[in-house]
């Protein structure tokens, strides 16, 4: 099966340029300014398969990057206003938020594009010497002799769909590293191998999901309250269903609406993305949206198991 | 991820902090491919750690009790573990299954009727997928990789109504039928991927698996 491939040695070799990946590559040259440190992504650009909602707490970026702001960072909302709200199929009702332990409270909070952070991450990193590869799926682990994890295959290109190698036909590179640091986000492809095959989730519970849908819209001005932040739980999920919205308003004139169901719904006949259309026609929704223009659509697997379900995070030859 | 503030940017980005010092350091000190133990031992002391113990019970107490019940117990609890220094009256609770095994049988439940989309506030998933801009080269392997391909149709379909028709939030799976409804067939339309891996994590039978499919597929988020 080992096919011939060249290979490229590097100090690090990083899977995924999402925020968990990109923060650990500028940490490591903060660090030590030497170290070269390949990162990996599949999406076109690193930005381009991100998908969140998102209200970000900035702690983790002010100990990263403290000077943010003064580097450009495209994060400028600021959280105003902050509403739970419990829905019926034709009211709802507003949760106070004195009740909310102070963990819930929002202020202080960004309302983003995790997806245009992610890109301005890609370019503070290449700032510091980091190589990203962009359009680089790492789709094989591979393994020293002693069974340490030694790197990835990347790029592979060009195989037909009933397997034979077209003209074009490229068989890739090793990357291989001291270290690799797999950051694919939740339900990785070779984060999956790599718990079964070190048996990672051994002590943990089994790991836990939600799918989450998203919209971005553009709507009319007066409808627009930059910085309120709303989540909503109850209709048109049954009570014995897990999940719920969020609609963050933000930006020039635009609005973030997801759905997020958790994925240990019992009923086969339910369809998430339904639920998530059936939701913006709730009257205390669809007055937001009337009248504006739906840019974009899409969705991602959101890791909910918390605490008991985080499995053993280290493998020889990385994490 | 801190399930009820639906918040893990902060967190995924603390971890790859907290792994770069680990191998940093290990690098200096001339190791290399040997275990980051540093870093599992430095998790547990972590701010990662400590916000998911405040937050542990929200997300099973949800899955017991509903959202009604288990959302009010579940912001007891985390005042409780705010208050107290992590202690709660339930103590850690379990998660039990995989959202795979969660998955019932299809004739114990309801068909759900959905309303048509009005074109304006609500869409189908056609107009969405396309919204999505996302691409595939078509003459590749499927991505989408069945480990037995009868599952679908033998054992999905009669028993769970084959829900990766519903599950999945841009119409990859479908299930075709002749004229007269006979001869049911499994169809993976991998081109319109987004990569969410729902399927890899809902399939009932665990019979799909989501591999990488060549570089730069899949969507394009603008501002996503
Ligand atoms: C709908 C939704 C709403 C959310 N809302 C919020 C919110 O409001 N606030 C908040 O803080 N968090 C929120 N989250 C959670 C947050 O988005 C995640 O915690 C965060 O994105 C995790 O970052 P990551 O780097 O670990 O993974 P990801 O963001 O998933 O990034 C992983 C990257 O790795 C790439 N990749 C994966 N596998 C490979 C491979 N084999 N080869 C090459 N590249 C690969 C992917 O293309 C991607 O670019 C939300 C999530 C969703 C889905």
């Amino acid at each position: 099966m080992a096919e011939e491939r060249e290979s490229m040695e590097y100090d690090v070799v990083i899977v995924g340029a999402g925020p968990a990946g990109l923060s650990a590559a500028i940490r490591l040259k903060q660090i030590s300014p030497d170290l070269t440190i390949a990162v990996l992504e599949k999406g076109a650009e690193a930005g381009a398969h991100i998908l969140s909602g998102a209200v970000i707490d900035p702690v983790a970026l002010n100990d990263l990057i403290p000077d943010w702001k003064a580097r450009g960072a495209p994060i400028e909302t600021e959280v105003t206003k902050d509403e739970y709200l419990f829905l019926g199929p034709a009211g709802s009702a507003a949760l106070p938020s004195f009740l909310m332990p102070p963990l819930m409270h929002n202020h202080g909070n960004y309302v983003v594009s995790l997806g245009m952070v992610t890109r301005w991450l890609a370019t503070q990193a290449e700032e510091l010497g980091v190589e990203i590869y962009p359009g680089f799926p790492a789709s094989e682990l591979v393994f020293d002799e002693s069974g340490a994890v030694k790197g990835v295959v990347a790029g592979v290109f060009g195989v037909a769909r009933d397997g034979h190698k077209k003209g074009d036909y490229q068989p890739g590179m090793e990357l291989h590293g001291k270290y690799v640091l797999i950051a694919e986000g939740a339900r990785g492809s070779l984060a999956k191998q790599l718990l079964a095959r070190f048996d990672l989730g051994a002590e943990s519970e089994p790991q836990k999901f939600g799918i989450g849908l998203k919209e971005l819209w553009e709507v009319p001005q007066e409808r627009h309250r930059p910085g309120l932040v709303q989540h909503c739980v109850g209709w048109p999920l049954d009570d014995k269903t897990g999940g719920g919205a969020f609609i963050y308003h933000w930006g020039d004139r635009l609005v973030s609406i997801g759905y997020v169901v958790h994925l240990n719904y019992r009923n086969p006949w339910l369809s998430p993305f339904d639920e998530f259309q059936r939701f913006k026609q709730h009257p205390i929704v669809r007055p937001t949206l009337e009248g504006g223009k739906r840019l974009a659509y899409g969705g991602r697997a959101i890791t909910e198991g918390g605490l008991q379900s985080v499995p053993k995070l280290t493998f020889p030859g990385g994490r | 991820m801190n399930v009820p503030r639906i918040k893990g940017t902060h967190n995924a980005m603390r971890s790859g902090m907290m792994a770069a010092e680990a191998a940093a350091a290990a690098i200096a000190a001339g190791r290399m491919r040997d275990e980051l133990t540093d870093y599992q031992d430095g998790y547990a002391t972590s701010a990662v750690r400590k916000e998911l113990v405040k937050v542990r019970n929200a997300k099973p107490l949800l899955s017991r009790f509903g959202t009604s019940i288990g959302g009010f117990l579940g912001i007891l609890d985390m005042w409780t573990t705010t208050l107290l220094g992590g202690f709660s009256l339930f103590g850690t609770l379990k998660h039990g299954k995989s959202d795979a095994e969660a998955t019932e049988s299809a004739s114990k439940h309801k068909k759900i009727e959905y309303p048509k989309p009005d074109g304006v506030i609500s869409f189908d998933k056609s107009s969405s997928v396309y919204l999505s801009n996302t691409n595939h080269e078509e003459d590749q392997p499927v991505h989408l990789k069945l480990t037995d391909p009868s599952v679908p149709i033998r054992v999905n379909l009669p028993e769970y109504g084959e829900p990766a028709r519903l599950y999945c939030p841009v119409g990859v799976y479908e299930v075709l039928y002749d004229d007269d409804g006979s001869n049911p067939r499994f169809q993976i339309n991998a081109q319109n991927c987004i990569h969410c891996k729902t399927c890899d994590i809902k399939d009932p039978s665990q019979n799909i698996n989501w591999v990488t499919p060549e570089g730069g597929g899949g969507p394009n988020y603008p501002m996503m």
